[in-house]
């Protein structure tokens, strides 16, 4: 029995289209996702960096992880349906009189269902098995074929969560006998693993433990592999992946057993969560006379208003059927949940928490509900679409006198209220956390502004193409399949190039926004394109009215048929109004977009390739040098323009003539120049903006020239502002000036190179300037630059400013313009300043403290601050969420400013932090300006931010310092999971190479600290600022700094100085074994077991080093103080250790200061 | 008014000739339509209920072109379907509301009033609170009918609607009808020969798409005097009487012996006896004439 049943099932699945139809879509998504990953579509990559290998087992495993989740959809249509269909078509009241077994009917139905839908997911892995061969692949990201990929894959991750979830929404129809349920289910689960992921945010092993898909369990596992690494290893299936696996493998037995324990042949389904009400014996009245049938004469309108009135109120009817159905009060709930697990994510993040300022509610958690409430949108357009056929209704409703568009757009209306009524929701919870957070600036209009206007089209559109896919498409379910394909297939459009607005359905582009600027000048192209595509979806509206299925047409002929007849000339006028509407938009975006020069990367790749033929001759031309800069700047806020007209004085520092003058303009401006003495163009790159002049008279060395200039920016089209000036919060930089010589296409040198130290990292054009400006802006606003405000005053309507440095400074300029709220404070004699915008007053005394602590630690340990003032202005967080530091300038980006820095918590207070960080630069980096040669950044920023440490800790104390220090240490290792490269010692590190320079950095000095003292390392720091402070050509390198450190320090510490500059060394350290023993003399004698492995990269190879290494052990009480610290210098692998303690210790701790880089630090502690 | 239909036919996609040529004139009445399952009885209703469309024909109801103007119908029409659901956990009173809107009547006061009336007629008053999807068969039935009265319709449609209800709801199921068929035009379709009996001042009988006969059930009738007959035999002698006579009907007695009913111009045997007709004659001789010509 249990074999026809599986064998029937399986064959009556292969008749229908249905499976081949998946496994044809599956399959070509995955085989064109996997080619263009695999570089099909892109020329192959040059150079010789480390790509990652796309069919390796963990990017076999990543992606069809995400593939799994589509898969899941099958689950409710196929598994779900093999059981649904028989309640569907009531053939389970005949069917259950049938002797057949309760076992074999199960079994066989559930069974026959899971093979087809594991047989549809080897479409996924076919198709990346067969793109393999694919020719024209880049072969720098594909290795050899490897089995084992696909095999652990399937085995372990994509069958294993068929098995588990096909069993749960077998249960779930079998219980309610509803299709809905199902899917109902998954998308719950999806939920799960969102909850789960925010819910336990902190904790990689619980949320490795709980997602039901496996996919952060093989994350946490993977998350520190390098590109190395996750090249060659296969996923360990020990450990979480099994806990994982065990844990949702057993959820799903329990459900299924349940299930099928209760299952039973009934004609109705268990009605286990209605409270059975008391029962009552039921006679009805069996004899009635004679009525009569006279009814009272009442009016019927079918007037144009009266319909519409109607249809007002069939759409409230249908709301109230969505609001009370618990599937959408549960989907509603949990995206409430989604929200608020995204928001506290957002408001706890540890790298940079943010206040829940609106802009922020409104970003991501919003983006996330967005997503939520089209998915309800898709399934309640297909309920309401289906809900008088679906319950027997149909043929009483189209036999009554109501229009096909009164039932249409009564449907649509109430999507699009249940739509509005979902982003209510949205607001009061936005509200209830801002409310329940201590935000209490409620700024309503922006919710409704950005919910209700802009959120709200998007929303619209997909109701409207939802209701037509339904009437298009007559089963639900495929219709339902259909959007959700579409919709995501669309998102993934601009990945696989395809970025015209004209084909990207409803996909607006993202609304930056900043508290500054508003929604600046993004908000016409957003509501052109939303134009363009609701005109879209209101022809795809009247196309459903035209083919809306009235009474009971039996094909497609027939639809068409009437179709023809509902095409009356006012449908017809309408229609051609919204083509010639949706045209015209079109046409428009079309123009608009090819206005702005829009370059792919291959154009822009063979651009710079002739630009590079014919001008790397002239690279190593020498050239005058920047000594003065005047600069008269007027800023037009509300055009978005700018015009600049300037001076500079070039100076010949060289040794010999210069005979030409090599000139790079601003990319986005319109710049010309003149010389003061006679010059000739010889010849000019206009898309480059690089132009070689011929001087008539050669520059002799010491003589100099001036340089003038006027800029303005290239005109603003509708999609692309060509300027930075925005109405609030203008923010430019030095690269709208012209500068000199050739400086493309070069990678840094080794600091061992001499030619090296000619220039500093800031400029290749200047050593240090001297700078005045004068910038105007409109009045209201005020205008800042680098330098001392000599003087400001107004003329005709505008606020000019002019500023003047008393010393001279890096080129490295800013100008800001904004609305500006100004607070003060002082440090001794010297100024400090906030500008910021109005109502972001939330940190700033955070930053003036930042301020303050660096100046206070900073001038104790390394001399006095060199400016009389220093102040901090804010800019909109669409320019950026950096902080930088121009002489006595700090902008820093708004996200600064609305950080969540409430500490109680444990947060990392990142406003004082960037301050004080800024503020440090003025000792590194521009007192001592190093070299412009690999391992620059470790003397800018590894120092500074090892002081920021310090400062950190002298403010906050020792434990909040050491959390800085563990985030430091994570940044480290993360970063290194990306590196392409060959990962450099820390003296050789890559400006972009951040996770090194910041991360490693801090935890190196940190470590050295620890090792020296603190008032030694500080006192070795500042006799190598004294050296070179201030110092131009040569410049200093990190290898200078490297032999200082190693001139400062006693010879037992010569290898750390090595380890730590000129090696990359990580440690793989465990304590395996600690006990206590009362030594009755009032001591404790501890007994250890640890293991110390070190490992030294070198190039590709690993190596594992001698050990000679000083490690520390912390003995630690109840409340987390360290009560012993012992260090022990460490030769062999295995240890064993005994110490007397006069204290009994709670903890015992390998490694306590963090002094040794070590991936995984959880092995390091041992509770007694 | 009338309900005129020429020359209707609907083929569908499995080539069942559901309607063939229909011809049929119905005035003001109860007009009863018989036929066995699976005659075009329904398509024939749906047709003229606007739910489908036929392949060629006319049809029209007083001045309304029902084909051209399906809405304008749709005013007067009143439809009970052969079989129907309704939105599940949603009381009578509810519903009513929501099929008053549909129907155009456009206050609120107004559709109370006329609810309210209704549910009276139908003797549904006590239960307007539950839902209707719980309700059982004759009371479903009636709350068809409740909602087919809002529109105070002038055609009604109602099919098969005594199918599985018990005496008591089909008597007052009948009634009800009744009443409203003294002013309006009501077709009612059904298998049932009592049903037409009881109720209609006009029938017709449908087989295989097309009208075979259309009269009063008392012309039918009368046009039998004299040649009805019946005979007593035994259940083995059924078929040899078969070949011989037109056997219209057979019944069972207690004795397990069998009374067969006859139709003949004179007494075909000694044994026959001469019978009063019934309706249900009429019905068989017409479907037996069609099947054999």
């Amino acid at each position: 029995m249990f074999s026809s049943i599986y064998t029937y099932e399986f064959k009556q699945w292969l008749k229908s289209p249905s499976p081949y139809i998946y496994f044809f879509v599956f399959f070509s998504i995955t085989f064109v996702a996997f080619a263009g990953n695999a570089g099909f579509f892109d020329p192959p990559t040059e150079g010789d960096k480390l790509q990652r290998l796309i069919n390796s087992p963990h990017e076999i495993n990543f992606m069809m992880q995400y593939f799994n989740k589509f898969f899941l959809f099958l689950l409710p249509a196929i598994i779900g349906a093999t059981l649904y269909k028989d309640y569907k078509y009531k053939v389970h009241s005949i069917l259950y009189s049938f002797p057949v077994r309760k076992r074999d009917y199960l079994m066989g139905k559930f069974l026959s269902a899971f093979t087809l839908v594991v047989i549809i997911s080897f479409s996924s892995g076919l198709a990346i098995f067969l793109a393999e061969s694919l020719p024209g692949m880049d072969p720098k990201k594909l290795g050899d074929f490897n089995i084992n990929g696909y095999l652990q894959t399937y085995l372990v991750f994509t069958i294993p969560n068929m098995l588990i979830y096909g069993a749960i929404v077998f249960s779930v129809v079998a219980w309610f006998r509803s299709i809905y349920t199902g899917f109902v289910t998954i998308v719950l689960l999806f939920f799960i693993q969102t909850i789960t992921q925010n819910a336990f945010d902190g904790n990689g092993a619980l949320i490795a433990l709980f997602d039901p898909f496996a996919q952060n369990t093989t994350q946490y596992i993977t998350h520190l592999w390098t590109l190395e690494e996750q090249n060659t290893n296969m996923i360990p299936l020990m450990g979480p992946v099994l806990y994982n696996r065990l844990f949702w493998l057993t959820l799903s037995v329990i459900t299924f057993t349940v299930t099928y324990r209760k299952f039973a042949f009934n004609e109705d389904a268990p009605a286990s969560f209605r409270l059975k009400t008391k029962g009552q014996r039921v006679v009805k009245n069996n004899f009635q006379s004679m009525r009569n049938i006279s009814l009272s004469p009442v009016s019927y309108r079918f007037s144009l208003s009266a319909q519409w009135k109607n249809c007002w109120r069939l759409s409230n009817i249908h709301l109230g059927y969505i609001a009370k159905s618990w599937v959408f009060l549960g989907m509603a709930f949990l995206g409430i949940l989604a929200v608020l697990f995204t928001l506290a994510k957002v408001i706890n993040f540890e790298e940079m928490a943010m206040l829940p300022v609106t802009r922020i509610v409104l970003s991501v958690p919003a983006f996330f509900f967005t997503g939520i409430a089209i998915m309800i949108t898709f399934i309640y357009a297909g309920m309401l679409m289906q809900r008088e056929r679906a319950a027997g209704m149909n043929q009483l409703v189209d036999s009554t006198p109501v229009s096909n568009w009164v039932l249409m757009l009564s449907k649509v209306l109430a999507l699009v209220k249940m739509q509005a009524m979902l982003l209510l929701i949205m607001a009061i919870a936005g509200i209830s956390i801002q409310l329940y957070n201590g935000y209490y600036q409620l700024e309503l209009d922006m919710y409704f502004f950005h919910l209700f206007v802009v959120t709200f089209i998007v929303l619209i559109i997909w109701a409207f193409t939802s209701v037509f896919v339904h009437t298009i498409v007559p089963n639900l379910y495929m219709g339902l399949f259909i959007l959700v394909l579409g919709w995501i297939g669309f998102g993934g459009l601009p990945q696989a190039g395809i970025d015209s607005k004209l084909l990207l359905f409803n996909l607006p582009p993202d609304l930056l926004g900043s508290d500054l600027d508003g929604y600046g000048n993004t908000l016409a192209p957003y509501f052109l394109i939303e134009g363009y595509w609701f005109a879209f979806g209101a022809i795809l509206l009247l196309v459903s009215f035209l083919l809306w299925t009235r009474g009971l047409p039996e094909n497609i002929r027939e639809r068409l048929a009437i179709a023809r007849t509902q095409l009356t000339k006012t449908v017809a006028g309408l229609g051609v109004a919204l083509v010639l509407l949706f045209g015209i938009m079109g046409f428009s975006i079309y123009i608009h977009k090819s206005e702005a020069m829009n370059l792919t990367n291959s154009d822009q790749d063979r651009i710079f390739k002739a630009f590079e033929q014919e001008f790397a001759q002239y690279a190593n031309e020498p050239q005058p040098r920047i000594t003065d800069v005047n600069l008269q700047l007027d800023l037009y806020p509300k055009r978005n323009d700018f015009e600049a007209e300037g001076r500079y004085t070039l100076v010949n520092k060289t040794a010999e003539p210069i005979n030409q003058l090599l000139v790079k303009t601003g990319f986005d401006e319109i710049t010309d120049f003149q010389f003061s003495l006679p010059a000739r163009q010889m010849a000019l790159d206009s898309i480059m903006q690089f132009s070689v002049w011929q001087l008539s008279d050669r520059l002799s060395p010491g003589d100099s020239l001036i340089m003038s200039f006027q800029i303005r920016n290239k005109p603003n089209s509708f999609f692309e502002r060509n300027s930075n000036v925005l109405a609030n919060g203008t923010f430019l930089g030095s690269d709208i000036l012209p500068r000199l010589g050739y400086a493309f296409g070069r990678d840094k040198k080794h600091p061992s190179d001499s030619s090296s130290t000619k220039n500093s990292y800031a400029a290749e054009d200047a050593d240090l300037v001297s700078f005045e400006t004068t910038i105007s802006t409109v009045e209201g606003q005020t205008a800042l630059a680098p330098g001392y405000l000599e003087k400001d005053w107004s003329e005709k309507g505008r606020h000019y400013f002019r500023y003047k440095t008393d010393q001279r400074i890096k080129f490295v300029l800013g100008f800001n313009s904004a609305r500006y709220a100004r607070a003060q404070d002082q440090w001794e004699d010297i100024n400090l300043e906030v500008y910021y915008h109005k109502g972001h007053d939330h940190n700033i005394n955070r930053m003036l403290d930042g301020l303050k602590g660096a100046l206070s630690y900073n001038s104790k340990y390394l001399g006095p601050y060199q400016h009389k003032e220093s102040r901090i202005i804010e800019f909109p967080m669409t320019e950026g969420s950096y902080a930088t530091t121009m002489a006595n300038s700090i902008p820093t980006s708004e996200m600064r400013f609305i950080a969540n820095t409430n500490d109680d918590e444990g947060r990392v207070d990142q406003s004082f932090y960037v301050a004080a960080h800024e503020l440090t630069h003025q000792w590194w980096g521009n007192q001592v300006a190093p070299a412009d040669a690999l391992g620059a950044v470790m003397i800018s920023e590894s120092i500074t931010e090892y002081f920021s440490l310090r400062i950190y800790e002298a403010h906050f104390g020792k434990p909040k310092a050491d959390k800085f220090l563990r985030l430091q240490r994570e940044r480290y290792l993360r970063g290194r999971t990306t590196e392409q490269e060959e990962e450099p010692p820390l003296q050789l590190v890559a400006q972009a190479q951040q996770y090194i320079s910041y991360g490693k950095g801090a935890f190196t000095f940190n470590a050295l600290m620890h090792y020296l003292g603190e008032e030694e390392l500080n006192a070795i720091l500042r006799s190598f600022l004294e050296k070179y402070k201030y110092q131009e050509a040569p410049y200093p390198t990190s290898l200078n700094f490297v032999s200082h450190m190693k001139e400062a320090t006693p010879d037992s510490l010569r290898y750390l100085i090595e380890d730590m500059f000129e090696k990359v060394v990580i440690y793989d350290n465990e304590l395996t074994e600690a006990k206590i023993a009362d030594a009755n003399n009032g001591q404790y004698e501890a007994s250890l077991a640890f293991t110390i492995t070190k490992q030294e990269l070198k190039g590709k190879e690993t190596i594992s080093p001698p050990l000679a290494d000083y490690v520390q052990i912390g003995f630690f009480d109840k409340d987390d103080k360290l009560i012993y610290l012992h260090a022990e210098r460490v030769i062999e692998t295995e240890n064993k250790l005994t110490l007397s303690l006069d204290q009994k210790p709670f903890k015992v701790v390998l490694d306590p200061n963090l002094l040794l880089m070590d991936k995984d630090i959880e092995n390091q502690e041992i509770n007694f | 008014m009338k309900l005129k239909i020429q020359q209707l036919s609907k083929t569908y996609a499995n080539g069942v000739h559901a309607l063939d040529q229909l011809n049929l004139e119905i005035s003001t009445g109860m007009f009863g339509l018989l036929g066995p399952n699976g005659a075009g009885k329904s398509t024939l209703m749906r047709t003229i209920a606007t739910l489908q469309q036929p392949d060629s024909g006319e049809i029209s109801f007083g001045d309304i072109s029902v084909l051209k103007d399906p809405m304008a119908l749709r005013r007067v029409l009143g439809y009970l379907p052969q079989s129907f659901g309704v939105y599940p956990k949603m009381s009578a009173e509810k519903l009513l509301d929501y099929f008053a809107i549909l129907k155009g009547i456009d206050s609120k006061k107004d559709r109370n009033t006329v609810i309210g009336e209704v549910l009276e007629l139908t003797n549904l008053h006590e239960v307007r609170k539950k839902s209707v999807s719980g309700y059982s068969g004759g009371m479903k039935q009636r709350f068809g009918i409740a909602q087919l009265l809002l529109n105070n319709p002038r055609l009604i449609i109602v099919d098969e609607p005594t199918a599985g209800l018990d005496p008591a709801e089909r008597n007052r199921f009948l009634n009800v009808i009744r009443e409203v068929g003294a002013t309006n035009t009501v077709i009612f379709s059904t298998h049932i020969v009592d049903d037409v009996k009881e109720l209609c001042t006009d029938m017709a009988i449908m087989n295989g798409g097309r009208i075979l006969q259309q009269l009063t059930p008392t012309e039918a009738t009368d046009r039998l005097t004299n040649k009805i007959w019946v005979k007593k035999i035994s259940r083995t002698e059924l078929n040899a009487h078969e070949k011989l006579h037109t056997v219209l009907s057979s019944g069972f007695n207690a004795d397990n012996s069998l009374e067969i009913r006859v139709y003949a111009e004179q007494q075909p045997e000694e044994d026959f006896v001469n019978t009063a007709p019934n309706l249900e004659d009429a019905y068989f001789i017409a479907l037996k004439s069609d099947s054999t010509s």
